[in-house]
């Protein structure tokens, strides 16, 4: 029996030139894992909606919900779907619309926790909670309302592997229960063990994988077969540093940084580990901490003192996007700064991104709203390009195309810092930054790269 | 285009932000400026950005009379009773002008059009007072010009702020009319 079912889904964006889903069927039964990969803005998140019911937009086809059953979901974004302050209260949310008694509701809130292996107390603060304990908590907050199907978006790009790993085990338990689980994701080396279905999402149809066309092989470290000698003064520079916020515990050590024009750094690290906290710190807009030894083009970071020659692009893009359109995202630095407006035109051609030119940025999905942000700020070529997890929501091409950019920018004497979960295959790197244990480890290609040059 | 479908939920969503804001900011501004007409900035501003996002017919009358409940109830500003007809009757009169306004003029000069119109009833409501207080008729007039003529101004400044902020609400998906 099943307990959803779509057919002959019919959907188009009205600015769009083609349709997104055309006639498009998923059948999902109790138990079964259907995994489901697609190019960026392919509409994954859409037919999440569509499934949940609530695309506002008008569509046609035949949505098949089985009696009684209910849906639950976990979106991209944990600070967008979490609204409490604490453990208990966000688990309780649900039950607490519902008008459920207090002391069924405890013992309810209780069992939801246990079912994801959170055994830490009511009371913790969301604040203090891992990016794979606030996952593992958004699935709580949907268990207790007992869904036979449980929706996630893009869970791997978010979730470092040990994430990834505690997410797997709660998901086969899950499975074992008679939850039925549907997972939109681009890596499709995840969940293999978990997976009773997997689609492409590809010219608005689903179509299946099998197992032998899947792309399994694991992330490792690139180093750049040509590295780039270090070339005049260090854009990064320190003798070392501790960074921690005041008052509270420390982040990391490191000893030694180094970054000169032209090189491309990787800085890897589990959630939480510090990465987004040193990009603030090197572009001088991280709040709570003390002065680091980090001197950037010489100077002390501080917000505002590099102007185009520096550029963040922050892990959450939304943040970052404030035009009405695409282009006019895109020109509004090159018009601040004096620098030529057709610069844009010519890298949302380089991209293929054209067709997004007149959309609103803040209505794409969260893989284009990345692209746009990193768009934005490579037009303007700066010295210094600081990036938290540029890759995040990316299928392989736009990774491709994003590589090649970077690469280019490279070329150009940009140095590049780019913060991600684990290493990113496809980018080659000359230096890797790897936050582990309380400590920054610096790796580079060759050993010259670490002598202080000017 | 305006239609004549019932308000949902987003719609009355619209109108109750519309009215609050209106109210609490002229509340917690309580602008004394000394100058004649300075609250139809803010009046305009709601109503045409309530026009723009609701875009349904009676919704900018709605968005009038709640605020002036609102007014009444929370006592801001002077009229008691008064109030309901202070915020209603430009509400009122912009509603009867869209039914007589072309739909297809720029969303800008519908914007001032409708400004314009609001600001003619909120004068009106100063010109009847004053006669049925038994003021001259002469300085009825005048009063009632310098209402119309400081009025416009600052409902003419409201309006066209009005398209740039729909449209900032529209690329944030906040509404969905075409037209914006």
């Amino acid at each position: 029996m099943a307990l959803v079912r779509l057919s002959q889904i019919h959907f188009n964006f009205q600015t769009a030139a083609q349709p997104l889903f055309e006639d498009l069927n998923l059948t999902i039964a109790p138990g079964e894992c259907h995994l489901i990969h697609g190019y960026t803005g392919c509409g994954k998140s859409t037919l999440l909606k569509l499934l949940l019911g609530i695309l506002e937009r008008p569509w046609e086809g035949e949505r098949e919900i089985a009696d009684g059953a209910t849906l639950g979901v976990v979106m991209q974004d944990p600070n967008v779907q979490l609204l409490r302050q604490t453990l208990g209260a966000e688990v309780a949310f649900a039950l607490e619309n519902l008008g459920v008694a207090s002391h069924e509701m405890l013992l309810q809130v209780r069992s939801a926790l246990r079912r994801v292996g959170l055994y830490i107390s009511l009371d913790t603060p969301i604040s203090s909670l891992s990016l794979g304990q606030r996952y593992r908590l958004m699935i709580a907050a949907q268990l207790v309302l007992e869904p036979d199907l449980l929706l996630l978006d893009e869970p791997w790009a978010q979730l470092d592997d040990q994430g990834v790993q505690e997410l797997a085990a709660v998901l086969t338990q899950l499975r074992q229960q008679g939850v039925a689980l549907l997972i939109v994701e681009h890596h499709q080396g995840v969940f293999k063990d978990l997976v009773t279905h997997r689609w492409q999402l590809s010219q608005g149809q689903l179509q299946a994988l099998s197992a032998q066309e899947v792309d399994t092989s694991p992330e490792q470290v690139c180093w750049r077969e040509s590295p780039c000698w270090p070339q005049g003064s260090a854009v990064i520079d320190s003798h070392g540093f501790t960074l921690a916020f005041r008052e509270r515990q420390k982040l990391f050590d490191a000893e030694s940084l180094l970054l000169f024009p032209g090189e491309i750094a990787a800085l890897v690290g589990d959630n939480g580990c510090g990465k987004s906290t040193l990009l603030k710190s090197l572009a001088g807009i991280q709040a709570g901490i003390d002065p680091l030894g980090i001197k950037v083009f010489g100077q002390r970071p501080k917000l505002g003192r590099f102007g185009a020659d520096l550029a963040l692009l922050h892990q959450r893009p939304s943040r970052q996007l404030f035009e009405n359109t695409v282009i006019e995202e895109m020109q509004f630095s090159l018009k601040r700064y004096g620098l030529p407006l057709d610069r844009a035109i010519a890298l949302l051609g380089q991209l293929g991104l054209t067709t997004l030119a007149r959309h609103s940025p803040h209505t794409l999905s969260y893989g284009q709203q990345h692209l746009i942000a990193l768009a934005s700020l490579a037009c303007l070529r700066p010295k210094l390009l600081l990036l938290d997890d540029p890759f995040a929501g990316l299928d392989a091409h736009f990774t491709d195309k994003i590589v090649a950019l970077l690469m280019e920018l490279s070329r150009q004497g940009t140095a590049l810092v780019i913060a991600s979960h684990r290493p990113i295959a496809a980018l080659p790197v000359d230096r890797l930054w790897r936050v582990a244990d309380g400590r920054l480890e610096t790796l580079s290609a060759s050993p010259q790269a670490y002598s202080r040059v000017g | 285009m305006m239609n004549n479908k019932g308000f949902n939920l987003h719609d009355a969503l619209f109108i109750g932000f519309c009215a609050t804001l209106l109210v609490a900011l002229k509340g917690m501004l309580r602008l004394k400026l000394g100058l004649s007409g300075h609250s139809m900035f803010l009046m305009s501003f709601f109503y045409l950005i309530c026009y723009g996002a609701v875009g349904k017919r009676g919704a900018i009358s709605l968005c009038g009379l709640l605020a002036g409940m609102m007014a009444m109830t929370l006592g801001v500003g002077k009229g008691g009773p008064f109030l309901l007809v202070k915020f209603g009757l430009p509400a009122i009169a912009m509603d009867i002008c869209l039914l007589l306004l072309p739909s297809l003029l720029a969303l800008k000069w519908r914007c001032i059009i409708l400004a314009l119109v609001g600001t003619l009833a909120w004068a009106s409501k100063g010109l009847i007072e004053g006669l049925l207080a038994g003021m001259s008729t002469q300085v009825v007039a005048l009063q009632f010009a310098k209402s119309l003529l400081f009025g416009s101004f600052f409902a003419l400044l409201a309006a066209m702020l009005v398209p740039p902020v729909l449209e900032r609400l529209r690329s944030h998906d906040l509404i969905d009319r075409e037209e914006i």
